[in-house]
């Protein structure tokens, strides 16, 4: 059973990701923590946002690891984006209107919505704070192209490493990782949908990568051991996460 | 769902201890296709230092119900020549 944190609680994660890239005034806090509604539960497993859906709020990821994926008609699932706390899910569903994707609970997650109509106003009334928002919807699209590179052209183990490097900053951003040390509670399917590579694959990098001695991953949980050799098999440029100060 | 295992060959072998489960042996023939063929994919011409490369898919009681291999080689394979490849 996940805890359900206190309504002060709920933008944590978000408001440090979001401080990382431009400093966050007390009113906008305030301004957030207005917008959301009362943290919920979603198990693992189940969606938080259909495909297709027009939803009328947009959903925070308070604590939890979700995923944006699409499905084919095989059964086939991949994943795009592995979305983790702080992280506004479907932001842009305010302006698409419909979802051109699903979003899934990996594990339990704890979520609070933000009614689109109150979003409208927000921007109305505190357009620094939503470039800031802005800004990361425009992340997730970078994260989106660096993992099509990924997807394309990185060798496997690579591409595992990019991974862990991506998830990793980002988790740290959101003052979720504990020195280089973070939980990653996801099975070796969800890594494969999300790598787009047979479980049986994964579990061989994992093992590479291990290997190496440049992680220690067991039980969902993964020590970064060397960062640097770790970063120079990813070929990992942490560019895209836009995790400088620079006003908007 | 049966469950089945995906050991690799070449040179060094890969046992794997894990498995997946699978809906029938048709999803264990297209598992191992796509294992071989994702590990050969940046293999490079390294894969002529070692020339073959397997996929064997064994069951719960540790039978061999499939295998897939990949042969590198300096000719042809037997019996192909270039008058007879058409074109």
């Amino acid at each position: 059973m996940t805890a359900t944190p206190p309504t002060a609680a709920k933008i944590t994660t978000l408001v440090e990701k979001l401080s990382l890239r431009d400093s966050v005034s007390a009113t906008e806090v305030a301004a957030l923590q207005h917008v959301l509604g009362a943290p919920r539960t979603v198990r693992a497993g189940i969606d938080i946002v259909h495909e297709h859906s027009h939803p009328q709020q947009s959903t925070l990821l308070i604590a939890g690891f979700s995923a944006r994926y699409s499905t084919l008609r095989d059964g086939g699932r991949q994943i795009t984006e592995i979305n983790v706390a702080g992280d506004f899910i479907d932001l842009h569903s305010l302006l698409m209107k419909q979802m051109d994707h699903g979003v899934l609970a990996l594990t339990d997650c704890v979520v609070a919505n933000a009614s689109h109509v109150s979003l409208i106003q927000l921007t109305e009334h505190h357009p620094h704070l939503s470039r800031l928002l802005c800004l990361d919807t425009i992340i997730d699209a970078a994260i989106h192209r660096q993992w099509l590179v990924a997807m394309g052209r990185r060798s496997g183990l690579g591409h595992l490493a990019h991974l862990v490097c991506e998830l990793y900053l980002r988790l740290q951003a959101a003052g979720q990782a504990d020195g280089l040390t973070f939980d990653l509670p996801l099975t070796q399917a969800m890594l494969g949908d999300s790598l787009g590579l047979s479980t049986v694959h994964v579990s061989r990098l994992i093992t590479e990568l291990r290997g190496e001695a440049v992680v220690q991953w067991a039980g969902g949980r993964i020590e970064i051991l060397d960062w640097h050799r770790l970063a120079e098999i990813a070929e990992f440029d942490p560019t895209y996460l836009r995790l400088q100060r620079e006003p908007v | 769902m049966p469950r089945y295992y995906f050991h690799t060959e070449n040179g060094g072998r890969i046992r794997d201890d894990q498995g997946e489960d699978l809906a029938d042996l048709d999803a264990a023939r297209e598992e191992a296709v796509t294992v071989l063929g994702e590990i050969l994919r940046y293999r490079g011409a390294g894969f002529w230092a070692t020339r073959s490369f397997s996929v064997i898919v064994t069951d719960a009681d540790g039978r061999t119900v499939v295998s897939v291999t990949a042969q590198a080689s300096d000719a042809a394979p037997s019996g192909w020549t270039l008058a007879e490849a058409g074109g």
